[in-house]
């Protein structure tokens, strides 16, 4: 069984909390935006505010503020309890091995997964794993429940949202060769530093001074060639995501005026779904680089067996 | 900007290139909350004046504005800052080999070999990092000027929004973010020990496999690594604890700052407030503030962390320094 | 009480050694020695029911399971192998012993002087100060550890080749008087320090006999 698979499992009581809080925490927050929607009806249309209803809001707003720290808290420790397990299993199997099974492992490479690839998803877990799982819940979330409250502005906002996410994950592949190609050229630039450092006594020998300093350069210049070419075209990629991403609201803005001009809507949903799509939209353009966390998260788990 | 970081860029002579990138992208963030308040008034107002016909005009204008905007960041950006922050990195590292090689056999090895290449490569890119990458002195300064800029607009709009905006949000960003807060980065080294407990008993594990099978001390060891692991969850529970009590703080700041602004901009509608449309304008504002603050303060934590390297550049550039 | 008929041993598809064999009676004291990298050390593992033979029988005491086997043994190895726990913990090993054993295997293996200057005494955490611990001290409480289990068959891998003369000297003494009564296996490259062995073997002399 997969490793992340028996971490849920054996924490299915923490995950099944933690899946709770982050529905009640959501379904609050969605509630709490629909009253300020309401809110908004009133004062656009000079309604008076009843004392109840600001009653009411209150109660929301308390329970939504209650409710999201709730829920950043069991998550978190949801995570916690992961990692531990983690920890733990991992432990458990090196102890646990049956006989004849341990001249297969290594003490060095025991060692190098504890210090890097348990390290990493350990961390992954404390610090990441809840905000990528709570984002995506709140998400899809926010996705169903503007769908219910307007579906074709919904797909206004999300059909650009998604060609975006296309966009930014061709312009990624694109990137990778640079950014290898980079780091390549800095690896190269460290290694020349490396090397004068360590025949510093030869270079003062023999008066190597200029010849380090020349080798240094020319390992400089290649990095900062290719740094250029890839910080310039990361500076451009990423202001033509900028205005994109500005589209989906002019969008919203746009569609949205004509559907509360023409009665379809009130003006409070418009403002509802302002406030909201701020989680859907953010929660889409983060995805290409969650993926990519993830994938590095598993990839870690895959080398470590736990019991 | 710390002396020492400033005394460097005196001593690269970068110190004016680094101001005219700071000036030419100083703007950006301000220009483009101008640009997102005036677009959701534009557009409420439209709504509310059934100004049909021209919320097509309303849409282009903006795109434009946005296209614009971007653009003159990506030329900013793409031409002046990058340039700027690799010279910085190519100076910085040229400047501190050049010293090394300038040092007699002796003063060499002030330091160890480790410590020569974490100075010339990751110190350097720490300096460089607290100078221009982003969340840093440049996106501080970015965040200041935004910062000041909307606060300064909602003057012009209204002082009193601007008041209970300032009375709602400074308790509560000083409670959350400055508090509470506080202790975090404590628990998160511990939580750092006691994972190195985690590895010490792993070493064991790894090597004396044989030793603890044979003489059944697999419960025992196993006993002792649950001690450091709890230990891990222990520390990361309190960060957690704190981290959830600062995000009640923020989420009730920023909405009960939103609800007041909303029913005190209605009492005060038709006479310190034009119309709803303006109303929104001014919690756009807000929330800009809020970012900003919140945005210096991220940077602000960020920066002690690269300036931990600075300070190691600065002790083998800065003449007597490096003998004290 | 311990028989191997015609074990082979390959790790990585390098064969260590083919058809071994070696019987060794109850409370017979054996001593063999070989060149280093001869598979001696491996040899004592496969006793001990640590690896598995790719090849051959191996019973110990009536058992053939590798788990039960374990059981069955003692090790003092090269290396003393100190946990990161107190001197006790490191003895016992977490089990429950009365306390006249765990002195009388203190005082057996020569330790009870030096734990009586520590301000702790058997309860001194070793993971601080293993440092502080000379390799005669480490390797007695490996002895201890080994003594504590009383188990009857005690298997020794060089237990001295970090040690000192006059360590090596106490070391071997300790390990004489404890082992009086027990089946010993004991391999080194050094046949002088198997003085009083019922029998001393050559490892060459074990293959393909």
């Amino acid at each position: 069984m997969p490793v992340l698979k028996i971490l849920l499992k054996r924490n299915r009581i923490w995950v099944f909390a933690a899946i709770l809080a982050a529905l009640v925490s959501n379904l609050s927050q969605m509630f709490y935006f629909v009253f300020v929607g309401k809110l908004v009806d009133k004062i656009a249309g000079r309604q008076t505010i009843e004392y109840s209803f600001i009653a009411i809001l209150a109660v929301f707003m308390i329970a939504n503020v209650v409710t999201v720290s709730l829920n950043h808290y069991i998550g978190h420790m949801t995570a916690e309890k992961m990692a531990h397990s983690l920890r733990m299993g991992y432990a458990r199997k090196l102890l646990k091995k049956t006989n004849g099974e341990n001249r297969s492992c290594d003490a060095g490479q025991i060692m190098s997964v504890v210090q890097n690839e348990l390290a990493q998803a350990d961390a992954y877990l404390g610090n990441t794993f809840f905000d990528i799982f709570s984002m995506t819940f709140s998400g899809i979330l926010v996705l169903v429940f503007l769908l219910f409250q307007n579906a074709l502005l919904t797909m206004t906002l999300l059909i650009p949202a998604i060609l975006i996410l296309v966009y930014v994950l061709i312009l990624s592949k694109r990137m990778t060769p640079l950014v290898s190609e980079t780091q390549n050229a800095k690896n190269r630039m460290n290694h020349a530093v490396y090397s004068t450092v360590h025949a510093f006594p030869a270079i003062r020998i023999f008066d190597g001074e200029k010849l380090a300093m020349h080798t240094f350069q020319r390992e400089t210049t290649d990095w900062v060639r290719s740094a250029t070419k890839l910080e310039r075209r990361s500076a451009l990629y990423n202001s033509l995501s900028g205005v994109l991403s500005g589209i989906p609201l002019l969008l919203l803005l746009l569609a949205g005026g004509y559907m509360v001009l023409d009665g379809h809507i009130m003006l409070g949903t418009l403002i509802v779904f302002l406030n909201l799509q701020k989680s859907l939209m953010g929660f889409i353009m983060n995805l290409p680089a969650w993926i990519g966390g993830f994938k590095i998260f598993t990839a870690n788990l895959t080398r470590i067996e736990i019991e | 900007m710390d002396r020492k970081v400033s005394w460097i860029l005196k001593e690269l002579g970068l110190w004016k290139t680094l101001m005219v990138v700071m000036i030419l992208r100083l703007p950006f963030d301000s220009l483009n909350a101008i640009l997102g308040a005036n677009l959701l008034e534009r557009f409420l107002r439209l709504i509310q004046t059934k100004g049909r016909d021209e919320l097509p005009s309303a849409f282009w204008t903006f795109l434009l504005f946005t296209v614009l905007l971007f653009a003159y960041n990506a030329t900013v950006w793409s031409l002046i800052s990058v340039k700027a922050n690799l010279l910085l990195h190519r100076k910085l590292r040229e400047k501190i080999l050049q010293s090394m090689l300038d040092r007699n056999g002796q003063e060499m090895e002030q330091y160890s070999a480790g410590d020569w290449i974490t100075r010339i490569n990751a110190d350097a890119d720490r300096t460089a990092g607290y100078l221009m990458e982003p969340l840093n002195l440049m996106h501080a300064a970015i965040a200041t000027c935004n910062l000041i800029v909307s606060s300064v607009i909602l003057v012009m709009l209204n002082v009193t929004m601007l008041a209970f905006t300032l009375l709602v949000m400074v308790p509560f960003f000083i409670l959350s973010s400055i508090v509470i807060i506080r202790k975090v980065p404590y628990y998160k080294r511990n939580a750092q020990e006691a994972y190195a407990a985690y590895t010490n008993w792993m070493e064991p594990v790894a090597n004396a496999g044989e030793t603890i099978r044979i003489f059944d001390g697999e419960d025992i060891v196993l006993e002792k690594i649950e001690e450091t692991s709890l230990k891990i969850m222990a520390e990361n529970r309190k960060a957690h604890k704190l981290g959830a009590w600062s995000m009640f703080f923020n989420v009730l700041s920023g909405t009960f700052g939103y609800l007041l602004l909303l029913l005190m901009g209605n009492s005060m509608m038709g006479t310190g407030i034009r119309d709803f449309a303006q109303l929104m304008k001014i919690t756009q504002y807000r929330g800009q503030m809020m970012l900003g603050v919140m945005c210096v303060n991220n940077c602000i934590n960020r920066m002690k962390t690269n300036l931990t390297g600075a300070e190691r550049v600065y002790e083998v550039l800065a003449p007597g320094e490096g003998e004290q | 009480m311990i028989r191997l008929e015609k074990v082979s041993f390959s790790y990585d598809k390098q064969e260590i050694f083919r058809d071994l064999s070696l019987h060794v009676e109850k409370n017979e004291k054996v001593g063999i020695v070989g060149e280093s990298g001869c598979g001696k050390s491996t040899l004592l593992k496969l006793i001990a029911g640590l690896y598995l033979p790719s090849e051959g029988k191996i019973c110990v005491d009536g058992e053939t399971d590798p788990a039960r086997i374990s059981r069955k043994v003692s090790v003092v190895m090269q290396a003393p192998m100190l946990l990161p726990m107190t001197i006790m913990e490191n003895i016992t090993m977490g089990h429950e012993y009365p306390a006249e054993r765990i002195d009388r295997v203190c005082e057996e293996a020569q330790l009870s002087k030096w734990i009586g200057t520590l301000s702790e005494g058997i309860n001194t955490y070793l993971g601080d100060r293993s440092d502080e611990l000379s390799g005669g001290q480490a390797q007695r409480i490996a002895i201890a550890r080994a003594m504590c289990k009383d188990a009857q068959i005690i298997l020794l891998d060089e237990p001295t080749s970090a040690l000192d003369a006059e360590n090596t000297a106490a070391v071997l003494e300790a390990l004489r008087r404890y082992t009086v009564d027990k089946t010993v296996v004991h391999v080194t490259h050094r046949p002088e320090h198997l003085k009083g062995y019922d029998r001393i073997l050559k490892m060459e002399d074990l293959i393909g006999k």
